[in-house]
Parts: C-alpha cells; structure tokens; sequence
C-alpha cells in the first residue's frame, strides 16, 4: 500500500500488486482453483479451435467442389434444384459470363450443366447426378476438382470419360480404365445410354460428391441430353479477399434485370448452415456447464478469502479505504485467479491444439464411412487462432471477477468497527 | 470403557451448517455436476433411442435377414438378390422365443409413371396389417386409405405424389427390374397419400401389399429381406447367430442375418457418444471434487483448534477422518439432491416440449423427426446422485486426512 493512494482510494497498481500478494497468501488454494478454472478454459478453448476448424473445413469444401461462392441461375431453377430441371437453362453464355466478370470481386466463372442419370455396370444400376464441366479453359478456375483426384488423371480437353465419385467407384467395384454406362433423360422424356471409361476417380470427403456424383465434359453432358449451348448454373469464385457479401450483391444487382438469380453459398447450404448452429448450441450447452462450474469455484475461493480477511479488510477500512476499494481489491483477486487458470488451460489446450492443427483428429477411424454432416476429408483440423486464444483467456479473467462480485460485495459491506470484531 | 457411538452424520450435519453460505456454494458445484449427469443420459438416450427405434422400425429390425451378398451391395437393392418361399423362412423364425413379429418385405427401386411425368421411387412391398406398430403405413395414411392386399392399389408418399401430378383415385404404372434381371410392369390405383414427417420419405416412397410388390417383381411367394423384432433388442446378436446356422441351408446360395447392433453406422455413433461422454463427466466431476476440497480444506484448517480438543477429548484419528468424510457425505448428499431434481425437472420440461431439430435435420441424411425428445429414466438420476455423492467422499479424503494428521497438542497450540 502506497502512501499516496491513500486514504480512501488504492491506485490499480496498487490494486493489482495487494490482489497478487494475496493470491500467494494461500498458494494451494489459489493453485486448486486455478486448475479448476484452467480445465474448464482448456475444454473451452480445445472445443472452439475444433468447431472453428471443422466449419472452415467444410466451407472450403463446399465452396471448392459443389457451392463455388456463388451461382447464377434461370428464374425458377433455384426453387426446383433438388430436381435438377432441364426446363430453366441459361442459353446466352458466353455474353452472360462476360458481364459478370466485370463485377468487381468476381475471379473466374464456369458454366456446369447438373442432371440426374443412372449408372449401370450391366449388373447393377444405381440414380445419381450428373455434372457437366467446362474441360477447355474454365471449370478448374473456379472448382478445385483436380486436387480431389485420387486415382487416375483429371479430364482433358475433347476427352470422352467420366470422372467418377470415389463412393460410386467403391459400390461397382471399379478402377479408372472400366466402363460404365450412363442413363440420362431428355428434356423431351427420351431416355439416352451412353457408355463411358473411368478416367478418374474423385474423393473430396463431401458425401455429394463422392457417394452421388460423376463428372463428363460440357460436350458430353449436352449430347447425352440433347441440349444446345446451353448450361443450367454459372459458378462464381470471388476474388481472394473480396468481401463476400458486398460481390454479391454487386453480382445481384449486374444480373437481376436480366432475369437471372443469383445465389450466394450460404443461402444454397441453408440446410448445412443450420446443421453447424445447432451443433455450436449442443457445444454451448455442454461448455456452459463447465463454465459454471469453474465460476462457482471462483466464487468459493474469493467468498472464502474475503471471509478469512475479514479482519484485515475492517483494518483497512479503519484506515480510509472506501468500500469501492475492497470491492476492487476482490474483483482483482478473482480476476488473477482466472487468468491465472485461465492461462494454464490456455497454455495445454495451445500445444493439443497446434498438434491437431497439424496432425488432425482422423475421422475415418473415429467414424468409419458414417456421414458425420460436415463435409470433410479424411482429417478434421483444428484452427489455431491465437487472436481466439487470448481473447478467451481475457474474457475468462473478466467471467472470474463478475464470479467475485457477491463476495466483493459481502467483504465490503461490514461496518469496519463489527469487522475488526470479528473472531 | 466403553465407548460412546459419535453420532457422526450429525455432527456432520451440524457443521456443515456452521458456514451455510459457504456449504451452499460448495453444494452448488456437486449440483451443477449431478444435474448435467442426470440430464446427460436422458438426452443421449432420447436421441439414440428415438433413432435406433425409427431405425429398426422402418429399417434394419433387430435383426435382418437377406440373401448371402444383399449388404455388399445394398445401394443397388438388387432384387435379383431374394429370399424365396419365404413364409418357411418366417414360419421358422416365428418359432424362436422372445421373437415379437417377423415380417418379410420386398425393397426395388421402381420408375413410376404419372400423369405425363416419370421418377424414380422406391417401392415398399409390405404385410400391411402385420406392419401396424412397425413401419406402421396405418399412420402415415394422410389422405385416403391403405390399398387392399390383393388388388392393385398402392399408396405414394405426399410429396412424391405431388411431383408426380397424381392424386388418391389416380393410376400410376410402375417399372422395376424383376428377380429374373428382366423388366416388369404394374398398373396400380392411388388409394392414398402417406406423410411420415421425414422428407427423404415422403419423397420416394410407395407403399404396396406384399402380393401387388412379388407379382411385379416376379418374385412370387418370397421377398428382398425379413426382419425380426424381439422382445428385449439387447439380445438380437445371439438370435442372429442362431438364425444365421439355422435359415443359410434352406436358401439356395445362403443367408445373411445381422442384427442391428451390427449397422455399422450405428455402432460406431454408439460407441463415440459414449467415449465423448465418459469423458465430459470425467472432467465435471473432477472441477467438482476439486471445489470441495478446496472448501473443506479451509474448513478444516479453520477448526484447527476444535480438532485438537476434541483429540485431546479422546475422540481418535479413526473418528476424525470418519467426521471430515461424513461432511463430505453431507455436501454430497445435498448436491446429489438439488442436482437430481434439477436435472430431472430439465429434463422431463423438455421430454414435454422436444427440441425442434427440422431444419438441421435435413443436412444429415438420418431417418431423423423433427423434433426430439429427451428420455428421462429413475436410473439415470440414481446413478448421477451416486456418482455425485462418491465424488464428494473421495474429494473429503485430502481435507480429512489433514485433520487427522494434527496431534492434539500441536492443534490446541495454533
């Protein structure tokens, strides 16, 4: 206590130093604590980098093998997707991919042509989804199809193949060189066999792709469907670092008048999005738990410190500190007890979470071939965000001195003449 | 001399309220735990629950039969993969204790043909009125009723119906590979639209009695699978062994009887529920133990003084040790009562209201419903208040075994 702080007020250095020497008065108690505090903060940090890591993860995916950023459309094609229509396409392309590269924020565009269509291999038939890709120039500027390669080779321009889902190769049982014969329908309602090679196998972790989809070029795609220069989407990639929603609404003003809708990922995956919050509630549900716990561990701690100094806090006041200071002098004390625990968590969950960062949590051990719902390859990764970590630890310091308020409170509410009596 | 019984818990008791304030915080922590541990079990249970029954009800049994090879290649449904004369297979079943219902059902894929429109559905083929608490078709009728075994009429999913332009009165033709891999045909009346609440359903579903489903796919007398369900589904897996010797001889090129603790899908989500949640109620009750000690060491220390009276008064380290667990007992009795009420109160609320899952539920392919429903049970709340109380006995140990180590003079010193 410094001279000049009193009386009547305590400066926040003066604070801080009384707090900490306090805190060391009863080291095992504070240490008790601290890893009471500190397992709550690792459990809360670990979860946070996991769910951040998973959901980027799957955005990624999302956006790099089916959602690209955004996607133009006929009027009506968006409210019938799920049917993959023939009926809405878009015809004028190559000026309609024109005008939208001039959007500012725009990176590339490609024209894909979806339909449904059965696969045979003369056994078996199974439905699934047809896509067609623009091979000369385009597709690979905004989808990342050939990184997802994992036997055989990428389509080449003029090439007659397919592409085929790794789900779809493991059910026929078949390697890039067989053949498989594609079934498709006509916008008319004729029914078209094409037989076609597996030139390579595609497996992305996103069970839409794998388990569902094969791949042809454009050409192919419209002979098998007898459609002109015709595509049902053009798929957008912004820039890298464009702002998302700002293109996008850019790209819905250049296109709207001319007929055409625009659909940002995010309202094309509504259904995943939705998924992802309310598993981040379940996580906050659970979490919130734990954090209840550790703050009323605080609570304890500082009730049972403020309780044992109740002399020494009657002295103080006989002195001149006003209860606004004993109150501080508490707050700090509960404060520094979280972040104290509140590093040690922070500290273990930092090195499990560079690790899974690096190595990642295999999912196909913990689940096997099940659909766990985010579209992820292989490994889950946790986000190492070190912005994350501190303003966690921070907001654990803050969680601990709103836990030592009722104590604070208590502590300062004693005329000091009773507290000085107390035994 | 004879010693005099301490009354323990009392005394426990009493001193426990010496600092209710504090007790009450202490408390608190093991109410925190027990009510999260209580809770934790109905809602797993709930959801799992819910899943495994709409699951075995709709698609797996406890157990399933089907032809050797039918798993490898279920995506297909290959037809071409069946069962034949299976009312022996069924009759035989039948015959095994603790069996509830067997009912064979046929599985194709199938391409309907609507007013002008055609899609592929997938055709049920069902022992309708044996079906009743099972797929139950009886409470998915929507709008008209079921088709009558025998004749040719069917019922289509809600929304299949809708995309397919017909309504109940209607005639659809439907298309489907036979068991003899060749093509066959079916003229059926729309007799009524079923809404089951799962979208993936209602989108590709037609119901037919089980005779209109054999004809079409030229299967007469058998079907695709044959499910059994059990009185206890704990002991599906012994029932499948014993299935699996005694059907594979009387099906040319064999049998394959699984029960349903063997999808592998739903064992590997069992079995990762379970470890995530061992090891949140690891670490809950560990934050809770380490509360109490931290409280009931300084209540110890407090009583220094007391402690050494009373050894100076004859009571023994024995006697100590047992007063500072019985506080414990104390604490962890009080919080195994808050928390089993709390919890249990949460957890019958929301067994009462459900968790509205609708729109999440669609990203995952499961035959989910949208809402779900927590599973309170008596023994989840024993089990937790147990854990509760033991936890706080064992977090006593340290705190009582520093009050024991005191000698009377030196504890009468301080």
């Amino acid at each position: 206590m410094t001279p000049e702080t009193l009386p009547g007020r305590l400066g926040w250095l003066a604070t801080l130093r009384l707090a900490w020497r306090n805190l060391r008065r009863n080291k095992r108690r504070t240490w008790i604590t601290a890893v009471t505090v500190s397992l709550a903060v690792l459990l809360l940090q670990l979860s946070i980098a996991v769910m951040i890591g998973v959901e980027r993860q799957s955005y990624d995916n999302l956006i790099n093998y089916q959602t690209a950023h955004a996607k133009l459309y006929a009027a009506g094609y968006f409210e019938n997707r799920e049917e993959l229509p023939l009926d809405y396409t878009l015809t004028d392309l190559e000026a309609l991919q024109a005008s939208v590269q001039q959007v500012s924020g725009v990176a590339a565009t490609t024209p894909r042509l979806a339909f449904q269509a059965s696969l045979s291999d003369g056994v078996d038939q199974v439905a699934c989804f047809g896509t067609g890709i623009q091979l000369a120039g385009s597709d690979t500027e905004v989808f990342r199809i050939p990184q997802a390669i994992v036997a055989g080779e990428y389509l080449r321009p003029g090439e007659e193949g397919m592409l085929l889902g790794s789900g779809l190769a493991e059910l026929f049982d078949a390697e890039v060189g067989d053949w498989l014969t594609v079934l498709t329908k006509t916008r008319d309602g004729a029914y078209e066999a094409l037989d076609l090679p597996i030139v390579g196998i595609v497996g992305t972790g996103n069970p839409v792709i794998d388990r569902n989809t094969f791949l042809v070029s454009l050409e192919t795609a419209r002979y098998m469907l007898d459609l002109q220069e015709e595509a049902t989407e053009v798929a957008v990639r912004f820039s890298l670092g464009a702002r998302e929603m700002a293109t996008l609404r850019a790209l819905v003003e250049r296109v709207e008048q001319l007929g055409y809708e625009v659909k940002g990922w995010r309202e094309a995956e509504a259904d995943f999005l939705a998924f992802a919050a309310m598993k981040r509630l379940g996580s906050v549900a659970m979490l919130s738990i734990f954090v209840v716990l550790a703050l009323v561990g605080v609570t304890n701690t500082v009730l049972m410190a403020a309780f044992e100094r109740t002399r020494e806090v009657g002295m103080l006041m006989a002195m001149g500190l006003r209860g606004g200071g004993v109150r501080k002098l508490f707050l700090t004390e509960g404060a520094l007890a979280g972040l104290l625990g509140g590093a040690v968590g922070s500290l273990l969950a930092l090195v499990l979470i560079a690790y899974l960062a690096s190595v990642g949590i295999n999912i196909t051990a913990l689940y096997g071939e099940m659909d766990i719902g985010y579209p992820v390859k292989d490994r889950m990764y946790a986000a190492l965000e070190p912005l994350t970590l501190v303003v966690v630890w921070l907001a654990t310091g803050l969680a601990a001195a709103a836990a030592s308020l009722y104590p604070a409170a208590r502590a300062s509410r004693r005329p000091p003449v009773e507290a000085l009596r107390h035994a | 001399m004879p010693r005099r019984r301490i009354p323990l818990l009392r005394l426990a008791w009493r001193n426990t309220r010496r600092h209710m304030r504090r007790t009450l915080l202490t408390v608190t922590a093991v109410t925190v735990a027990v009510a999260a541990l209580t809770y934790g079990p109905a809602h797993v249970t709930g959801i799992l629950g819910d899943f495994l029954d709409s699951y075995a009800r709709t698609e797996s049994g406890h157990v399933r039969i089907r032809r050797d090879g039918y798993t490898a290649r279920e995506r297909f449904m290959p037809v071409y993969l069946n069962l034949p004369r299976v009312d022996e297979l069924v009759a035989a079943a039948r015959a095994h204790a603790g069996v509830e219902e067997v009912l064979p059902r046929i599985k194709a894929p199938v391409l309907v043909d609507g007013a002008g429109s055609n899609r592929g559905g997938l055709l049920l083929g069902l022992d309708l009125e044996r079906e009743t608490g099972y797929l139950d078709p009886a409470a998915m009728v929507a709008e008209g009723r079921l088709p009558d075994p025998g004749s040719a009429e069917i019922l289509v999913g809600r929304l299949f119906a809708e995309k397919l332009q017909v309504s109940v009165g209607d005639t659809v033709v439907l298309l489907a590979q036979t068991a003899y891999r060749s093509l066959g045909g079916l003229s059926a009346v729309v007799t009524g639209l079923a809404a089951s609440g799962m979208a993936q359903f209602d989108n590709t579903i037609l119901i037919a009695p089980l005779d209109q489903a054999q004809e079409l796919v030229d299967l007469l007398g058998g079907s695709t699978e044959i499910l059994v369900f059990m009185d206890d589904p704990e002991a599906a897996r012994a029932l499948a062994r014993v299935l699996q010797e005694e059907l594979d001889p009387l099906v040319p090129g064999g049998v394959e009887a699984r029960s349903w603790k063997d999808e592998g899908m739903l064992a590997s989500m069992m079995q990762v529920a379970e470890a995530a949640f061992g090891v949140i109620l690891f670490i809950m009750l560990l934050m809770a133990a380490l509360i109490i000690v931290n409280t009931m060491l300084m209540s110890v220390m407090e009583r220094t003084q007391e402690f050494g009276m009373q050894a100076a008064l004859g009571m023994r380290r024995g006697d100590i040790v047992a007063l500072v667990l019985a506080e414990g007992l104390v604490i962890g009795m009080m919080g195994a009562v808050a928390g089993g009420v709390l919890g249990s109160g949460f957890a019958l609320w929301l067994e009462r209201t459900g968790i509205d899952i609708q729109s999440a539920a669609k990203a995952i392919d499961l035959p989910f419903q949208g809402v779900m429903y927590p599973d309170w049970q008596l023994r989840f709340v024993i089990a937790a208040a147990a854990l509760g109380m033991v936890t706080a006995v064992i977090a006593a140990l340290y705190p009582a075994w520093r009050a024991a180590r005191l000698t009377p003079a030196e504890a009468l010193r301080t």
